[in-house]
């Protein structure tokens, strides 16, 4: 029950584009900037933001990359973030 | 009530990256095999006549594009099952049964391939494209399946058969199917890049 409240009251994973973001780099493991604006259809500055919220929570780590089609910023969901997500999912079975 | 529509908002965006993989994928999968028929017919042209029987420059073109397509559907087929995980859907027993079809068909095919092997060569030919149509189809149903996926479908059964069986017109037919297979990657690749 704890676990269940420590997740449904996480700052970081209470905002939907925030949670929709890792629940993406979750599945794809890593996007760039760019494919993550278009996905989440956010302004550059909020998905900044999101990102950062979530790279300070050490669910994500985001770098540069040198890439063929020029320089990228790469987001990469962690461990911590991937366990975070199959904890949520556990948590969302219960509450279904 | 207000979190089941946070979380409902969260997996919409993962279902569009989902979407946005795949179609990525299935572009560079179409793409590479467009390339299949053109690269056979350039070395059907640089083969000398006394080796045009010899079916090993054909089975060593072929590694590179297996290999490709292995990475290509062994690298979605992972985020596939980890978006089935987000939205609680288990059919992994499915694919598994398919993939094991589509080998089966294919063991058919280069066993059947051999003179007085007909039934079972029509068998693996039948066998190995409706499974690989099939594929192709249940994997483009997570990218919204598109009119040129089917045309791709169409084009690869075709050619497929008339790569084994004596059938005529078969040059006009793999460059329509490489023509076909070029504006459906082109069109897979330009859907991911303009919008989502």
């Amino acid at each position: 029950m704890e676990r269940i409240r420590e997740l449904t009251t996480n700052p970081v994973l209470s905002n939907s584009a925030r949670l929709g973001t890792l629940l993406s780099l979750y599945v794809a493991n890593k996007l760039t900037f760019s494919d993550l604006l278009k996905i989440t259809e956010l302004p550059k500055s909020s998905l900044f933001a999101h990102l950062q919220v979530l790279e300070e929570a050490g669910l994500i780590r985001v770098r540069k990359q040198f890439t063929v089609s020029g320089p990228r910023t790469i987001a990469e969901i962690t461990d911590k973030g991937r366990d975070t997500v199959k904890r949520y999912l556990d948590v969302l079975k219960q509450f279904q | 009530m207000r979190r089941m529509k946070s979380v409902e908002e969260a997996k919409e965006i993962a279902r569009r990256a989902t979407r946005r993989i795949i179609r990525k994928t299935l572009g560079k999968y179409y793409l590479l095999w467009s390339t299949y028929s053109l690269v056979i017919g350039v070395l059907y042209i640089l083969t000398p006549p006394s080796l045009l029987e010899n079916p090993l420059p054909y089975i060593l073109t072929l590694i590179p594009y297996l290999t490709l397509t292995s990475y290509f559907f062994m690298d979605m087929g992972k985020k596939l099952r980890r978006y089935k995980e987000l939205i609680g859907w288990k059919s992994r027993r499915r694919v598994s049964l398919l993939i094991v079809l589509m080998l089966a068909g294919f063991v058919m095919l280069v066993l059947g391939h051999e003179p007085g092997f007909n039934y079972l060569l029509i068998l693996g030919l039948s066998l190995y494209t409706s499974t690989v149509d099939y594929y192709i189809y249940y994997t483009a149903s997570f990218a919204r399946f598109r009119y040129y996926d089917l045309l791709t479908m169409v084009t690869f059964s075709i050619s497929m058969f008339v790569w084994f069986l004596p059938l005529p017109y078969s040059e006009a037919l793999y460059l329509v199917m490489s023509v076909v297979w070029i504006f459906s990657g082109y069109s897979s690749l330009s859907e991911v890049i303009e919008d989502v």
